[in-house]
């Protein structure tokens, strides 16, 4: 597999990623903002600024990475995804179960398996970092990198489940 | 078969093996809530503290706390049902303040949506936003134009739709409260 077209699946993943958190959270966007006081502690005033701003941070970075502005992009979306696995792996261990609502996952705790796929994102990024610079790639090339990229968003956004599926039967 | 048909044609299978993911995991969870279905409230049983929200105003609501009694009342903007009975609330509302029952719409709808149904009507001063998942602990059956009386001590006493045998013996005892209707509540 050319190095290109590995960078290109990479970069649709993160941008797929992303707008899957965006529609995670705005399905349950009420719940997504109530979450953010109840679990986190943070003012509710500080949450209703909070909440919308999140969103509409993760909607600009996948617009950006998906346009012309990739090289910005995924280096911001590496910091935010690291940003945010620090701070949830830092209550996980200081406070056991709470909720996080990430991807609108609202009536079940946050678990281990999910911080891993965030650190496995944060991966997909920071490879993309190094390989990127190639060429651009046609058209029905990126649509291949597209479909490919929307099977790995699938089993990333699921992978809690996914791996318990698995465990157990 | 050349590149340019062939990418898109992988494309297309590959955009199908994530749906077909996406919706297996849709399955799984719809099994898994069938298993498990939600029970609606009992009489007799606590009814849980929920924080809501006022339509109008900002200071945050325990439902069903506070040492009052408490009507909650479900409707919904979608059911032609509800609409009708708005009119007949609206004159309860007053009579409940005066009695020192707290009657207030619960409701997990969008406010803007509630906000025209409810145009004109005084139950929009005694509407409370609750999140999905506390609506459903409330009122699991999703019931429209339904009702629950709940007692000082936070136990539900009588559960049902807005019209039935308790539901006109509150209205009486409270449009005339020199009669001896049998206040459930």
């Amino acid at each position: 597999m050319s190095t290109p077209f590995l960078a290109d699946i990479l970069r649709f993943f993160t941008a797929f990623v992303l707008l899957a958190a965006v529609w995670g959270k705005s399905r349950g966007f009420a719940a997504f903002r109530d979450n953010l006081t109840a679990s986190f502690g943070m003012p509710a005033a500080l949450g209703k600024l909070a909440a919308p701003s999140l969103v509409a941070a993760e909607l600009l970075l996948a617009v950006a990475i998906l346009g012309p502005y990739a090289g910005a992009g995924m280096p911001a979306a590496l910091a935010m995804f690291a940003g945010f696995t620090a701070l949830l792996s830092y209550k996980f261990v200081r406070d056991g179960a709470f909720r996080c609502a990430c991807f609108g996952e609202t009536e079940r705790n946050l678990s281990g398996l999910d911080l891993l796929r965030n650190l496995l994102v944060a991966a997909a990024i920071g490879a993309w970092c190094a390989l990127a610079g190639g060429p651009g790639l046609p058209l029905h090339a990126a649509s291949l990198a597209a479909g490919l990229a929307l099977i790995l968003t699938v089993l990333a956004v699921e992978f809690h489940d996914i791996v318990n599926l698995l465990r157990t039967h | 078969m050349d590149d340019q048909v062939l990418y898109p044609a992988l494309a297309a299978l590959c955009a199908a093996v994530a749906l077909n993911l996406k919706l297996t995991m849709a399955a799984l969870r719809a099994a898994r809530s069938m298993a498990n279905p939600a029970l609606p409230l009992a009489p007799g049983q606590q009814v849980p503290a929920v924080a809501a929200k006022p339509l109008a105003g900002r200071a945050p609501l325990q439902l069903a706390g506070g040492g009052a009694a408490w009507t909650l009342l479900f409707l919904s903007t979608q059911c032609p049902k509800c609409r009708d009975k708005l009119a007949d609330i609206d004159l309860l509302l007053a009579a409940a303040d005066d009695a020192g029952l707290a009657m207030w719409l619960v409701s997990e709808e969008p406010g803007w949506r509630l906000r025209r149904f409810l145009r004109g009507r005084r139950l929009l001063q005694r509407t409370a936003l609750v999140t999905r998942q506390d609506y459903k602990l409330l009122n699991a059956n999703k019931s429209t134009p339904a009702y629950q009386f709940i007692n000082h001590e936070g136990v539900l006493e009588a559960a049902g739709f807005i019209g039935d045998g308790d539901w006109l013996a509150l209205r009486a005892q409270l449009t005339q409260p020199d009669t001896d209707s049998a206040l459930v509540a």
